[in-house]
This record gives structure tokens, C-alpha cells and sequence, in this order.
């Protein structure tokens, strides 16, 4: 018997989910020494977030898959228009911080130069990617759709 | 777009969940539909119409 959709989709969210905290919460479970991680733990725990993408990435397209044009219309139109107000917000947050403005709020905060360094590659990683992945999305449906 | 899907839901006394299950679709999908809030795609569409046996244009309207 082919089960329904509804509880296709319950099946893949619960997956999914469960999947993707066992393998993030997973590091958790090594144990670290004192100072800071060596090369073996970095990579293992990068392996780990790594494979926790990727599960979740097969469950995306399969639970995108297995919805119907409805949800996936209002899924569409939430990652857009959502993901573009939330990206928007970010920049003078991000402008703020990286000026040093924790300090105004926080006078007990004292970010240095390597850390305001740490905190423009952190969200400039994110950001950058998404825009090169929103293009390359783009392209491919202005060239695959002529 | 205006359809006259609940009507014609109703007339075959068929809850929207009923509808839902024979079209593969959610029930909040025919529920969208039914009040104005979606519009259906194409393929969508035919498969409605054809579920009552009408065209699309007797199912569904501009206005």
C-alpha cells in the first residue's frame, strides 16, 4: 500500500530533522581535550557537519518532492521573499557590529581588530554564497527555460 | 480568478478533504482555491475540470 502524502511528508520532516541534530549534536559526543581543537577534531567535526547537510539536503528535495504545488508555491515565496527581508535586515545589524557598536550597548565589550575581522568573514560566508547560488539559479533558468 | 469549485463540491456532497484525496492535493490547497486565495496551475486546473467532467473555463473564471 502506497502511503499517503501527508504521511510521506511527516515521515521525511521527522527524518530529516532527527537526522540532522543527531549528526550536528554528534561532536558533542567526542571528547575534547583542554586548548583548542586539534586538526583531527576540526576536520571530523567539519566531516560531521558536512554529512548533516547533506542529509538534510536529500530531505529538502525529497519533502519539496512529495508536497503539493500549493505548499510548495507558499514554500517558494517564504524562502524568497523571507530569506530577502531577513538578508536585508542583517546588512545595518551587521554594519553596527562590525563598526564596533556592541560597545555602545555593551560598554564592557571590547571587540579588537581580529575579531571585527572574524565577524565580516562570518557574515560575509553566508551572504556571498547565497547570492552566488541565487545567481547560478537564475542563469540556469534564463538559459534552460529558452 | 473566480472558480465555482465548493459549488460544485457541494453538489456532489464531497467534503474538501474528499476533493483533496481524489485530486492528490492537500486540504488546505482546495480550501486556498475554493476561497480565491490560490490559483491553481494548469495541469491543476485540467485535472479539476476534468474531475467534473467540465472545461476549464466552466469551472473557472477571469473574474
Amino acid at each position: 500500500m502506497v502511503a499517503s502524502r501527508g504521511s510521506r511528508l511527516r515521515t521525511y520532516m521527522i527524518v530529516g530533522v532527527v537526522g540532522f541534530f543527531a549528526l550536528m549534536l554528534a561532536p558533542l559526543l567526542i571528547p575534547r581535550g583542554s586548548g583548542p581543537p586539534g586538526s583531527a577534531r576540526i576536520l571530523l567535526v567539519t566531516g560531521l557537519v558536512a554529512l548533516a547537510v547533506a542529509w538534510w539536503a536529500v530531505f529538502a528535495v525529497r519533502i519539496y518532492r512529495t508536497q503539493d504545488e500549493f505548499w510548495r508555491t507558499g514554500q517558494r515565496l517564504a524562502w524568497h521573499w523571507g530569506g530577502l527581508l531577513g538578508l536585508l535586515i542583517s546588512v545595518p545589524v551587521f554594519v553596527f557590529i562590525g563598526l564596533g557598536g556592541l560597545h555602545m550597548l555593551y560598554p564592557a565589550t571590547d571587540a579588537g581588530p581580529v575579531a571585527a575581522r572574524a565577524f565580516t568573514s562570518g557574515y560575509m560566508l553566508p551572504l556571498m554564497l547565497q547570492v552566488i547560488g541565487s545567481t547560478l539559479f537564475g542563469l540556469w533558468w534564463r538559459f534552460a527555460k529558452r | 480568478m473566480k472558480n465555482r469549485l465548493k459549488v460544485l463540491r457541494a453538489e456532489r456532497d464531497w467534503s474538501q478533504a474528499d476533493l483533496a484525496a481524489r485530486l492528490d492535493v492537500s486540504r488546505q490547497s482546495v480550501n486556498a482555491i475554493e476561497t480565491g486565495k490560490y490559483d491553481p496551475s494548469l495541469p491543476l486546473a485540467f485535472r479539476i475540470a476534468r474531475l467534473f467532467g467540465l472545461t476549464i473555463e466552466e469551472v473557472f473564471s477571469e473574474v
